[in-house]
């Protein structure tokens, strides 16, 4: 029997497993570990930051920047300078709003984009890449600047770590601020549920593409909110708003979905009609296939709106 | 099932929160967040046939959680353990006891306890017992067992009716505890004579006043199968103001300086301190207080005003002017509706005089004989005044007799004179002989009508210092030296007799020995001489002759002496109806002052009033009666009061009793012997208990309802 070519069916890290790892620290470097194991042969040329050019040590110099070993091999003094910043400035938004608190599974939305997040800031983080974070709801609630430096990710992390205050979402708004506080052209990373109406904040996400900044979307859904294979017949509240409704499931489901996919479609055309990358996952879904979906195609996507990130 | 708290199984009403708490439950718990709201609809309500309310059996076993303690707070008793009453064929024998006390006096209560005596009488049956009693101080037997059964059953009530009308209210105290206790025995000797198993019934018919004397009611045994129904008669005025006695004014009260009005410039007499007293109720405050002459009815002095709020009591010091008569007086209380107890009758009690004759040819300073210590320790008593007379002088027969004639024989008499004091004593004198010598043993012995009697000197100790005797033996019984016989005065052995006397009496000598020397030797004895008595002393009273005249017991004894000649000690001259014992102790004679030709021999007046009170080998004096002073106080005894003496209380029917006002509500009928048998049961003990059981199921229960809707397995 000849060996089979097949590749073994792929198999990331429970979502479970690593969800139940409370710190976010951790969640991120066993995501991120198990990343570059999968990265290693891959032909990535990377925008990693490097010395560029030694130059001749003069009386004033900062003597952290001394290269000892030249000096003990040549017996000169040289000092290594290096690219003040990397090739690539990337920013996270992140929605904390009451929505993201929903989740079918014993973890919540907020959970997992919080994870998605930290994982991916630590990946570029270890690739010398400038990270910047910011948390939004109604507004830009909490904001991390872009930096590299030594413990920036742990500020990161901190920031996410935080319990989300906001209530409501005003995706527009937030965005509106994002796009004033990138001023350099960035990497952008929303992550959000988008499910306020696209009407609301489409013309923002325009604005930020204008700014020409790489803007990839991740929209972090539940299983149940795509089925609505969910619950009971009682009263539903939304967490949002508060409003009340007498649902039930069985009868609605059909509405529902029929809504939902529209609402869906109504995204997706919006995304790709200002060339936004866009990835949607569940929070049952392996974190780790999600972050190498996001991250091989990169050098494709270098060109706005010409393909869409896809699982 | 009866409840003793009935108004408890409101708390019943408690279930509804646990049937509240159970509809409310279900709509907040099946609640359920979601995100995406904004692609949903509103489902239409589905018909579902489970009841809205969950947990049935949980809320059940809550309900009954609640119902149980409610029942519990209730008090419940069954009534099927009371004795239940004979039919109305059974004989029944009632005894009713009537107060006619002084308080009955008020309008509208003696017609109202003939009515209803009267008519409990015309319901009884044939056979029936029946016995009335009117209890006032004492208790008197109106209509005996024999009566009523020799009295044709048509011709009972007549009978009775005849007899409440030739009755009216007296005078005295409310004693109802020793006329019950009275009606308790004649009703066992009823019990014994007829059928036991009689339907006994105690019918109590009174005004209840506050001032009613119920203590004895504690520990009286109670027949079985009786009942006690108290009947509370309404008077027409529910207040009332009284007068009362509280005494002479003594002391910066009685100066005029005090605020006591003189009169004409004149001190008064005296300052009659009397409490004014109005009970709780609609009354007018103001009231006025008037001085009258018992005997003319003349008022003395100013009226005097006073305002006593309602509840209250105040002290009024009324002044006797000058000119009023030495007689009897009275005091009027005026504006009050009530009139039984607005009279105090005052009189003021004159001092007792004892003409003291010194039979002896000593003189005034004569430390050597008795007459010196006698004139200066009697000097300046109140009571009695010693007048002191020497009779050595004058002959025997020129002296007239004085009222009260004290003789103190300190020197040998003539034959003639010793028949002349002896007559004295026969009628009712008093005389002392000190044996100050030998010789005067004859005198003593002639004096005492008795013949045998001879000198005798007592031994003396302590040879070595000075010899002396001692009183040894002493009869602190006697009234003579009854005053010393507290322990704390008893000790006679520090008073030395340098030259006592003593005397051998015959074996057939009516004398009494009071006390003796430490020899046995008689110091002093006693004889019946007639109406009056003879004190021998053995010795002399001087200090030559020992330490008596300067001891502290001297002066003490020699008032007990003189006092036992005019009658014994100082007695009060104002009391009340039906408490005279403080008046008089033995048998004596009461004329009453105002109306002549009334007199009571051997027994105490029971009207107030002022009476002349002679006393067997005393003198007459007035003094006065009042109302009892308790008989004021018309606020209404509880039922309560009685049933915590233990008095079997039962209100049944025909024996309901006439709500007083101001007075709390009677209780229901039934409601004292309710309470007596549900203390016996206490089942109230047992639904705390099945409460406490049904919890600990319900606690388990509802556990285990969460465990499961919770997913958990339940605990087995």
């Amino acid at each position: 029997m000849p060996p089979s070519t097949t590749p073994p069916p792929a198999r990331g890290i429970d979502p479970q497993a690593l969800l139940a790892i409370r710190d976010l620290e951790l969640r991120a470097r066993v995501v991120v570990e198990g990343l570059w194991t999968g990265l290693h042969r891959s032909p990535y040329s990377g925008f990693s930051v490097e010395f560029t050019e030694y130059r001749q040590y003069s009386p004033g110099d900062d003597l952290r920047h001394l290269d000892w070993k030249v000096l003990a091999r040549t017996d000169r003094e040289f000092i290594r300078k290096y690219e003040e910043e990397t090739n690539l400035r990337c920013l996270f938004l992140v929605d904390t709003s009451r929505s993201m608190l929903f989740g079918s599974h014993g973890w919540t939305k907020a959970d997992y984009a919080r994870t998605l997040a930290a994982t991916f800031a630590l990946f570029l983080h270890q690739q010398r890449d400038v990270v910047g974070l910011a948390l939004f709801a109604d507004g830009i609630a909490d904001y991390v600047p872009p930096r590299w430096r030594p413990g920036h990710f742990r500020r990161i992390v901190a920031a996410l770590e935080r319990e989300p205050s906001g209530r409501d979402t005003n995706l527009a708004h937030a965005l509106g601020q994002a796009a004033l506080l990138a001023r350099k052209r960035s990497l952008i990373f929303i992550l959000s549920d988008f499910l306020s109406p696209v009407a609301e904040w489409e013309a923002a996400l325009g604005h930020l593409t204008a700014a020409h900044h790489d803007v990839r979307v991740v929209q972090v859904l539940d299983p149940a909110e795509q089925s609505l294979e969910f619950g009971s017949a009682a009263v539903w509240e939304d967490m949002e708003t508060g409003r009340q409704l007498y649902v039930d499931p069985q009868q609605a489901r059909a509405a529902y979905r029929e809504k939902f996919s529209a609402h869906a479609a109504a995204v997706r055309a919006a995304f790709d009609a200002r060339g936004v990358a866009h990835q949607v996952v569940t929070t049952n879904q392996p974190l780790d296939f999600a972050l190498l979906e996001l991250i091989q195609p990169r050098g494709a996507a270098r060109r706005f709106g010409q393909r869409r990130i896809q699982l | 099932m009866n409840f003793l708290s009935p108004w408890f199984l409101a708390g019943a009403a408690l279930i509804a929160g646990p049937i509240i708490a159970h509809l409310i439950r279900r709509v907040t718990r099946e609640r359920q967040q979601f995100s995406a709201m904004r692609f949903l609809q509103e489902s239409p309500p589905r018909l579902s046939k489970r009841s809205r309310i969950q947990h049935p059996l949980l809320l059940a076993l809550r309900c009954l959680i609640v119902a149980v303690l409610a029942a519990g707070f209730a008090r419940p008793f069954l009534r099927t353990e009371i004795p239940l009453l004979p039919g109305t064929g059974t004989p029944q024998s009632v005894v009713v006891v009537l107060d006619d006390s002084a308080s009955m006096q008020r309008a509208g209560l003696w017609p109202a306890a003939r009515k209803k005596i009267t008519d409990l009488a015309a319901s009884l049956k044939d056979g029936d017992q029946f016995v009335l009693f009117v209890a006032s101080g004492g208790v008197t037997e109106v209509i005996s067992r024999e009566t009523w059964l020799k009295t044709a059953a048509d011709g009972r009530t007549d009978l009775v009716r005849t007899a409440l009308a030739a009755r009216s209210p007296g005078w005295g105290p409310t004693q109802l505890d020793s006329a019950i206790e009275t009606a308790v025995i004649q009703w066992e000797q009823m019990a014994e004579a007829t059928d036991s198993t009689a339907r006994k019934k105690l019918v109590v018919v009174s005004d209840f006043a506050a001032g009613a004397r119920i203590a004895g009611l504690a520990g009286l045994p109670w027949p079985k199968n009786c009942e006690v129904a108290l009947e509370t008669l309404k008077p027409d005025h529910v207040a009332n103001a009284g007068l009362q006695w509280l005494g002479w004014a003594v002391g910066p009260e009685a100066a005029p300086a005090a605020g006591v009005p003189a009169r004409n410039g004149a001190p008064p007499k005296a300052v009659a301190r009397v409490r004014v007293v109005q009970s709780a109720g609609e009354i007018a405050p103001v009231l006025s207080l008037q001085l009258r002459d018992a005997r003319s009815d003349r008022a003395l002095g100013p009226e005097q005003t006073l305002t006593v709020p309602p509840g209250e009591a105040q002290v009024a010091l009324v002044p006797i002017p000058a000119d009023a008569p030495d007689g009897p007086l009275k005091l009027e209380l005026t504006g009050d509706t009530e009139n039984f107890d607005n009279t105090l009758w005052l009189v003021r009690p004159t001092p007792r005089e004892v003409t003291l004759s010194y039979y002896g040819a000593h003189s005034t300073d004569d430390l050597k004989h008795a007459r010196f210590y006698l004139e200066r320790a009697t000097a300046g008593w109140k009571d009695p005044v010693v007048k002191f007379r020497a009779m050595a002088d004058p002959a025997p027969a020129a002296v007239p007799a004085a009222a009260n004639d004290f003789a103190v024989v300190a020197e040998p008499l003539a034959a003639d004179r010793v028949k002349t004091l002896r007559d004295r004593l026969a009628a009712g004198g008093f005389a002392l002989v000190l044996l100050n010598e030998p010789a005067m043993v004859e005198t003593a012995a002639a004096l005492a009508n008795e013949t045998g009697w001879s000198s005798l000197t007592p031994k003396l100790a302590g040879a070595g210092a000075q010899p002396h005797a001692l009183l040894g033996k002493i009869d602190f019984q006697h009234p003579l030296f009854s005053p010393f016989a507290d322990p704390h005065y008893s000790n006679f052995a520090g008073i030395h007799f340098w030259s006592p006397q003593s005397l051998l009496l015959p074996a057939a000598s009516k004398a009494a020995v009071v006390a003796r020397f430490d020899d046995s030797s008689p110091a002093v004895i006693e004889v019946a001489v007639g109406k009056g008595r003879l004190v021998v002393w053995g010795g002399e009273w001087s200090t030559a002759a020992g330490q008596w005249v300067t001891s502290t017991k001297f002066v003490p004894w020699l008032q007990s002496l003189f006092e036992r000649s005019v009658g014994g000690a100082v007695r009060p001259s104002v009391s009340e109806v039906g408490d005279t014992g403080r008046l008089v102790t033995g048998a004596a004679q009461w004329r009453n002052a105002l109306e002549a030709g009334t007199t009571y021999v051997n027994t105490a007046p029971a009207q107030p009033g002022v009476y002349e009170l002679l006393e067997e080998g005393g003198v007459a004096r007035l003094v006065a009666l009042q109302v009892p002073a308790a008989e004021s106080n018309v606020m209404v005894v509880s039922p309560d009061d009685f049933e915590k003496l233990g008095v079997p209380l039962r209100g049944g029917a025909g024996v309901a009793g006439v709500a007083d006002a101001g007075r709390a509500p009677r209780p229901p009928p039934g409601t004292q012997t309710s309470a007596v048998l549900e203390g016996r049961q206490k089942l109230w003990r047992w639904l705390l208990v099945a409460a406490a059981g049904l919890l600990a199921i319900e606690s388990l229960f509802s556990y285990a309802l969460a465990r499961r809707e919770s997913g958990a397995p339940a605990p087995t």
